[in-house]
């Protein structure tokens, strides 16, 4: 309108809008706090060894976007707080697991998705296929399914968040 | 040409005992088999012939037979019985892009002993991952092959698990190759489950 300023108007605050506290401070604790801000940033490792690696990127994907969760993917053992292990495992390939777990940074977490991973799955009896990724590395979440929807993959990352959350890292006496 | 035709010719020029023509039921393609010391002249033949021009080898198979007793019976009711000892075959599928036709060879193993089988890598280099294939999951042997290493499975493996007669081993590397039936977990807990219950009603 002709004749007002075009700065902005101040800004007037109602003192009962915040908290008596001056500064803003958060009070927590240090364990609390520390597993609140890991379990919201979880980044995950690419892992994808068959067809739940389709699967893993759809979840990924703006549909299901796991992003939503401070879960990205990583494709370095280096900067990754977990892992997907998403496939069929066979001997070959378990022997290389292990070596990228090894790498990976403390505190890490495993998610085991799909049968395949979980027990063998369809390839129980098959000679080349590892029984269950768990008899090389330990694993904190389970996903059944073969292979799981991007709903219950994102579920096993919530679950994960418990455990993460739950987690008291700092009082942990020999590193798992 | 047609496969009888392409057999027709290898028979001509190596001659009949070292090239057979089989036709087995139900099979649409004739098969020739192979002698395995011809193997190699036979495969440079077709590849270099003009009209035969097979410069295409699709895949290198190879199968396992056990020894078996075949019981048959004789027009006067007597029954006999006849052994047909384990063998292996390595089967070889040849084309032609240019000619539009294929030939399948193949090689008759006798014995299931460390079988042997001349190399064709230096014919044709598609053979090259084909026959460390079949040493890796058959253990067959391919004379004169530069690199046959394990292909599929882990290097310090043991045993060729497409055999017939393969057996696994209960670990590799300290990981258990097979892991416990869900059925039998499952009476194994409920077992436990029943044990504490009587031993609950015991102190009650």
């Amino acid at each position: 309108m002709a004749g007002q300023s075009l700065s902005k108007p101040p800004i007037h605050v109602d003192a009962s809008y915040y908290s008596p506290i001056d500064g803003g401070i958060v009070l927590a604790n240090v364990d609390e706090f520390l597993a609140w801000t890991r379990a919201n940033s979880l980044w995950y490792m690419l892992f994808g060894l068959a067809c739940c690696a389709i699967e893993l990127m759809q979840t990924g994907g703006p549909r299901a976007d796991l992003d939503r969760f401070g879960a990205v993917f990583r494709a370095s053992p280096r900067q990754s707080d977990m892992i997907i292990v998403a496939g069929t495992l066979t001997y070959k390939m378990a022997t290389r697991v292990k070596i990228l777990y090894d790498q990976m940074p403390e505190p890490k977490y495993v998610i085991s998705m799909g049968s395949c991973s979980n027990c063998g799955g369809l390839f129980d009896l098959g000679y080349s296929v590892c029984k269950g990724v768990d008899k090389i590395i330990p694993v904190d979440v389970y996903v059944p399914g073969c292979p799981p929807r991007p709903e219950a993959l994102t579920e096993g990352v919530i679950k994960l968040q418990e455990i993460v959350k739950r987690d008291r890292y700092l009082r942990r006496k020999v590193a798992a | 040409m047609t496969s009888d035709e392409i057999i027709a010719r290898l028979t001509q020029k190596f001659g009949a005992e070292k090239i057979q023509r089989v036709k087995p039921e139900g099979v649409p393609q004739p098969v020739a088999i192979v002698a395995a010391d011809t193997l190699r002249a036979a495969v440079k033949y077709l590849q270099e012939d003009p009209e035969l021009d097979c410069g295409y080898l699709a895949t290198i198979c190879a199968s396992d037979f056990l020894p078996e007793e075949k019981k048959t019976k004789s027009a006067d009711g007597q029954e006999k019985i006849e052994k047909i000892p384990g063998r292996m075959e390595v089967a070889y599928h040849f084309g032609s892009y240019a000619k539009n036709h294929r030939v399948n060879l193949k090689v008759v193993i006798p014995s299931r002993e460390n079988p042997t089988v001349p190399s064709i890598y230096s014919l044709n280099p598609a053979a090259d991952w084909f026959e460390r294939e079949q040493f890796d999951l058959l253990g067959i042997q391919f004379d004169g092959h530069p690199d046959l290493r394990r292909l599929l499975m882990p290097e310090d493996w043991q045993g060729y698990p497409m055999r017939k007669d393969y057996q696994q081993a209960p670990e590799w590397r300290g990981i258990p190759t097979s892991r416990e039936n869900s059925h039998d977990l499952f009476l194994k807990r409920l077992a436990a489950e029943e044990a504490e219950e009587a031993a609950e009603e015991k102190l009650s």
